[in-house]
C-alpha cells in the first residue's frame, strides 16, 4: 500500500502542476473571482487524488481533472448565487496596471466576458469550453455529462443570444 | 468561423490571461499539507475503490439493519443541540474528568469544553501533533503523531508526564518512520492501553507510574483496541479478537479489517465495525460468536463504534468526506432504534458522556448531540377558523405556476395568488386532504431552491426545506430532491422525506451510491404510491432516463424501464414535449409521455400522449394513445413555449358559473400550455381554457376537491 502510495503521490504531482495554472485559469473565466477560483482547483485536485483508484482509463485523466473543475464551477454557481461577489470582483480589479494595458480592447472583452457569465450556468459552460478551451463538442460532452447533441444546441441557443446581448452593448458602448 | 465566434475566443483568452493564479508549487505544497490531514481517514481507500463498478447503481442503506421496522415516523430521534466551534480541526474526542476534550491537529493541542456552557474553556499544547484522546485515572491521555503520549491533568492543564513513543514503534521502526503514527487509546481497569496499528505494538501503561509497557502483552497484528466489560481487547484485521490484560480469551475465525474497522466493547459482547462493507457485527465476549451484524450498507471512509448506556453508536463518514451519519443500534438485536443522523461534517470519532454524544469534525466545529430527542407528531387539523388570509380546503379546485407565483383557481374559475413575492416560486401540488400546498422556491436567479410548504387553513407558509421537486404522499407525507452533495463528477442527488407540516430533520437517502459518480445524473420527478411506503422517481443523464422505484423503508430501489427517452425531446426551441412522472388518483404511477408532431414551418401542431402505468413488477409497454390536434385549441400560438404536465385521473367538468371542477375518474387530463395560454384537457378531448394572464406552467389539481365531485363515491 505505501509503494502504490508513493507511487500515486508521484504521478499526481506532475499532474498538479501541469494542470493546476490553466484549470485555475478556467475556473476564472467561468466564475469570474480568482481566489474562489483557486479553491475550486484545488478542491478538484482533492477529488481526483481521492478518486484515483477509480479512474479507469489513466490516459483520460486531464479530460478528468477538467469535468471535475468544471462540475465544481457550476456547482458553485447554482449554490452561491455568485453573480453578485463576481461583478463586485470585476469593478475592483485593478487591470490598468498590467503592461500590456488596451483600455479599447479590455472593454471590449469585458462586454463580452460578461454577456458569457449572463448565460445560464450550461450554456456558459458551453460556451467557455469551446472558445477559451477551444475543446471540440464531443470533448465537451464529456466534461459536461451530456450528449453531443446537447452541446450542438447549448452552443447554438448561446450564440443566438449572445449576438442579441453583444449587438446591443457593443453599439451602446460605441 | 465567424465573427462571433472569433470575436469569444479572443475575448475569452484575454479574460483568462488576465488572471495569475499562485505559484504550482506553492499551491501544490498547500494540497499536500491538506491532503495529510485528511490522509488518516482515508486508509484502504483505494485499495478497495478498484473494486467498485462505477457503472453499478446501488442504494447506499440496505433493508438489514431496519428490519421490519417502519422508520418511517419512529418515535425518536438524535438531534443536533450545538455545533461548538474548537478553534481548530477537531480530530479525536473523549468525555471525562469533567469536561469533553478535543484534540486539535493544527493547534497541537487538546481543547477543554465545559459541557454546561457548550464553549471551549481551555486548551493545553502538547510537543507533537494532537491525535487520539482518552480519559481515567484522573488524567486526560492525549497522543500525538510521533507516537508519545501525554498525560495531563484535568484541574491545572499541566502536561505531568510524556511517554516518548520509542516503544511503541518497536519492532516496526521503518514503518514508523516514513509517516505519521495514529495511535489508538483505551483506559483499562489498571491503566492506559494503546497500540501503534502501523507495527502492532501494544502497551499497557500503569495509571499511577511513569514506566510504560509493563502490562504489555504481546498480540501480532492488533490494529484497535477498546476497554469495557471489565476488560480490555484488541482486535486484528486479520480476523481476530484478543484480550490483552489477561492471558486467557481469543476468538478468531471473525470478519477480516478492511482498514476503516473500529473497536467498542460494551453490553457483553464486542462491536466491530468495517467501513469497506458498511457492517458492525455484534461478538459475544463469552464465546466468541458473532450473534447479529447491523448492515448499514455501503461503503465508507470510515465507520467508529461507541458505546453509551442504552445503546451502540456507529459514526459513518462518506467517502467523499463532505458529510457523516451516526446511526443508533440496539445493544441486544443490533437493530436501528432511529432515524439515522446526518451531519455536515467530515466527523470520525464520538464520545458519549454528560447525556449527549459529542463527535469533532474536521473543519473545527463539535457537534454535541442528544441521543434521544422525541418527534413532534404531524400537527392534526386545526378546529380554527380560517384567518383572514386561509383558504378552505374546497375552495381551490388547482393551483398553478404563473410568472414566479403560485396561483389557486377556484371552482367559479378565479384567479387568486397565494404567493405574490419578488422571489420564483414554482411546481405546486396539493395534499390529498386539500390543507397542505407545497412548491419549490428560488431567491435568485441562480439560488438554491427551496421546498415551502403552505398551511391553506392558516394561511401562511411553514417548513422551508433545501430542496427541488416535492411530491406529495397519500398519508400527509412529503418528499423532494435534495441538493447533490459538491462533488468533482457532479455527486447524487438525495431524496428526502418527512411530514407535511413537521419541521423535524427530514430522513433521507442517496438517490444513487455516493460512491457511483455518474455524471449529470438527476431526478427529474417524484411520486409517491398509495401505501405511502415507496417513491418513484425518474432519474437519469445524457438524456437517458430511467423510472426507479424506491422503498422508503429499507431504502431500496430498482429500476422498472429500461431508458425511457428523457425530457426536452423536441428537436429545436419550440417547446418542452416530454416524460412526466405522476401518480394516478390512486396513487399508482403513471408515466405520460408527451411529444410534438412538428407541423409546417417548424412549428408544433400536434400533440400525442401516451402512458406507462406501474403494475408491481414493472411498468407497462408505453403506447402512445391519444393525439390532440393543437389548432383544436382556440387561441393557441405554435410559436410560443409549448409545455404540457399530468394532472392525474380526473375529467373535467363546467361549472354553471363559467368556472370548471374536477371530477375523479379512472381517466387521465393534462395541461398544455403555450406561454400565453392555458388548458386543460381531459382523454375525451374536452378542454377548458384557465383564465390566465402570463405564462402558466406548472399545475396540479386539488385531490380533496376531485373527490368531493366523484360521482362514484355520491353513488
Amino acid at each position: 500500500l505505501d509503494r502504490q502510495t508513493a507511487e500515486r503521490d508521484a504521478e499526481f504531482s506532475a499532474l498538479f502542476d501541469r494542470h493546476y495554472g490553466p484549470m485555475c485559469r478556467l475556473a476564472y473565466v467561468i466564475l469570474g473571482d480568482g481566489a474562489m477560483a483557486e479553491e475550486i482547483v484545488m478542491e478538484a485536485m482533492l477529488k481526483t487524488y481521492t478518486g484515483w483508484g477509480r479512474i479507469r482509463d489513466m490516459d483520460r485523466i486531464d479530460a478528468y481533472v477538467r469535468r471535475a473543475v468544471v462540475n465544481q464551477c457550476r456547482s458553485k454557481i447554482r449554490r452561491k448565487g455568485i453573480e453578485n461577489r463576481v461583478n463586485a470582483v470585476i469593478h475592483h480589479r485593478d487591470e490598468t496596471k498590467a503592461p500590456d494595458w488596451d483600455p479599447e480592447r479590455h472593454e471590449t472583452g469585458r462586454l463580452v466576458w460578461e454577456a458569457v457569465r449572463g448565460l445560464p450556468e450550461r450554456q456558459r459552460a458551453c460556451v467557455i469550453l469551446r472558445y477559451y478551451e477551444d475543446l471540440p463538442e464531443a470533448e465537451i460532452a464529456h466534461a459536461l455529462g451530456c450528449s453531443v447533441g446537447t452541446v450542438k444546441s447549448q452552443l447554438s441557443k448561446s450564440r443566438a443570444k449572445l449576438e442579441k446581448v453583444l449587438a446591443l452593448s457593443l453599439r451602446g458602448d460605441a | 468561423m465567424s465573427d462571433l465566434e472569433k470575436l469569444l475566443r479572443s475575448s475569452l483568452q484575454q479574460v483568462g490571461g488576465e488572471f495569475h493564479p499562485s505559484d504550482p508549487a506553492a499551491a501544490r505544497e498547500k494540497f499536500l499539507r491538506t491532503r495529510r490531514r485528511r490522509r488518516f481517514y482515508a486508509v484502504g481507500e483505494f485499495a478497495l475503490a478498484a473494486g467498485i463498478a462505477m457503472a453499478a447503481i446501488l442504494f447506499v442503506a440496505q433493508a438489514d439493519v431496519t428490519g421490519d421496522d417502519d422508520l418511517q415516523f419512529v418515535a425518536s430521534a438524535p438531534k443536533v443541540i450545538a455545533e461548538i466551534d474548537s478553534g481548530s480541526d477537531a480530530v479525536a474526542v473523549a468525555v471525562g474528568e469533567g469536561a469533553v476534550w478535543v484534540t486539535n491537529e493544527n493547534g497541537n493541542g487538546v481543547s477543554q469544553i465545559d459541557p454546561a456552557t457548550d464553549s471551549k474553556i481551555g486548551e493545553v499544547e502538547i510537543d507533537g501533533t494532537a491525535d487520539e484522546v482518552v480519559t481515567g485515572f484522573g488524567a486526560v491521555w492525549v497522543s500525538d503523531t510521533d507516537g508519545n503520549i501525554y498525560r495531563i491533568n484535568p484541574s491545572t492543564l499541566e502536561v505531568l508526564l510524556k511517554h516518548t513513543g520509542e516503544m511503541l514503534s518497536r519492532g516496526g521502526a521503518e514503518a514508523a518512520d516514513e509517516g505519521d503514527i495514529h495511535l489508538d487509546l483505551a483506559v483499562g481497569p489498571s491503566g492506559l492501553w494503546a497500540v501503534n496499528p502501523a507495527t502492532g505494538s501494544i502497551s499497557g501503561i500503569e495509571a499511577t507510574s511513569a514506566p510504560p509497557g509493563s502490562h504489555s502483552r504481546a498480540v501480532d497484528g492488533v490494529t484497535d483496541i477498546a476497554a469495557g466489560d471489565e476488560g480490555v481487547w484488541g482486535y486484528g484485521p486479520e480476523g481476530f479478537l484478543a484480550r490483552l490484560d489477561a492471558e486467557s480469551g481469543r476468538f478468531d475465525g471473525l470478519p477480516s479489517g478492511d482498514g476503516n474497522s473500529d473497536l467498542a466493547i460494551g453490553f457483553g459482547a464486542a462491536w466491530i465495525s468495517s467501513g469497506g462493507a458498511g457492517e458492525i457485527h455484534r461478538v459475544d465476549l463469552s464465546n466468541g460468536e458473532i450473534t447479529n451484524t447491523a448492515d448499514i450498507g455501503g461503503d465508507y471512509a470510515d465507520l467508529t463504534v461507541d458505546i453509551d448506556e442504552e445503546a451502540v453508536w456507529a459514526l459513518a463518514m462518506d467517502r467523499d468526506r463532505s458529510t457523516s451519519t451516526l446511526y443508533q443500534l440496539d445493544p441486544v438485536s443490533g437493530k436501528l432504534l432511529s432515524r439515522p443522523l446526518k451531519l455536515d461534517g467530515i466527523a470520525a470519532d464520538i464520545s458519549a458522556g454528560a447525556g449527549s454524544l459529542w463527535i469533532p469534525d474536521l473543519d473545527g466545529k463539535i457537534f454535541r448531540v442528544a441521543p434521544d430527542v422525541a418527534d413532534s407528531p404531524s400537527p392534526e387539523p386545526t378546529e380554527d377558523q380560517p384567518s383572514e388570509a386561509g383558504l378552505g380546503d374546497d375552495d381551490i379546485v388547482m393551483v398553478v405556476e404563473r410568472d414566479g407565483d403560485i396561483f389557486v383557481l377556484n371552482p367559479d374559475g378565479e384567479v387568486n395568488n397565494l404567493t405574490d413575492s419578488p422571489q420564483t416560486e414554482s411546481d405546486p401540488s396539493v395534499s390529498p386532504d386539500g390543507r397542505w400546498i407545497v412548491y419549490e422556491r428560488r431567491a435568485e436567479r441562480f439560488g438554491f431552491p427551496e421546498v415551502v410548504t403552505y398551511d391553506v387553513q392558516q394561511g401562511k407558509e411553514c417548513c422551508v426545506r433545501e430542496g427541488s421537486r416535492p411530491a406529495i404522499g397519500p398519508h400527509d407525507q412529503i418528499a423532494w430532491v435534495m441538493p447533490a452533495p459538491t462533488d468533482a463528477t457532479g455527486g447524487a442527488q438525495e431524496i428526502g422525506f418527512s411530514l407535511l407540516g413537521s419541521d423535524e430533520e427530514p430522513l433521507s437517502f442517496p438517490a444513487v451510491s455516493a460512491d457511483v459518480a455518474i455524471p449529470g445524473f438527476a431526478i427529474i420527478d417524484l411520486a409517491w404510491d398509495q401505501t405511502g411506503q415507496t417513491i418513484a422517481f425518474e432519474g437519469g443523464y445524457e438524456n437517458l432516463n430511467n423510472v426507479f422505484i424506491a422503498d422508503v423503508i429499507t431504502n431500496s430501489a430498482q429500476v422498472v424501464t429500461d431508458m425511457v427517452p428523457a425530457a426536452n425531446v423536441l428537436p429545436d426551441d419550440r417547446g418542452e414535449g416530454g416524460v412526466y412522472l405522476a401518480p394516478s388518483s390512486s396513487y399508482d404511477y403513471s408515466v405520460i409521455h408527451g411529444c410534438c408532431v412538428v407541423g409546417d414551418g417548424g412549428l408544433p401542431t400536434e400533440f400525442t400522449f401516451g402512458q406507462l402505468t406501474y403494475g408491481g413488477d414493472a411498468l407497462g409497454t408505453f403506447e402512445f394513445q391519444e393525439t390532440l390536434d393543437l389548432n383544436e385549441l382556440e387561441g393557441f400560438d405554435a410559436t410560443g413555449d409549448l409545455w404540457t404536465a399530468l394532472l392525474g385521473e380526473v375529467w373535467i367538468e363546467q361549472t354553471d358559473v363559467g368556472g370548471f371542477s374536477f371530477v375523479r375518474r379512472d381517466t387521465n387530463a393534462f395541461a398544455v400550455g403555450d406561454g400565453t395560454h392555458l388548458w386543460l384537457v381531459d382523454d375525451n378531448g374536452k378542454s377548458v381554457e384557465v383564465p390566465l394572464d402570463g405564462i402558466a406552467e406548472g399545475t396540479a389539481p386539488n385531490p380533496f376537491h376531485a373527490d368531493q365531485n366523484n360521482p362514484n363515491e355520491e353513488g
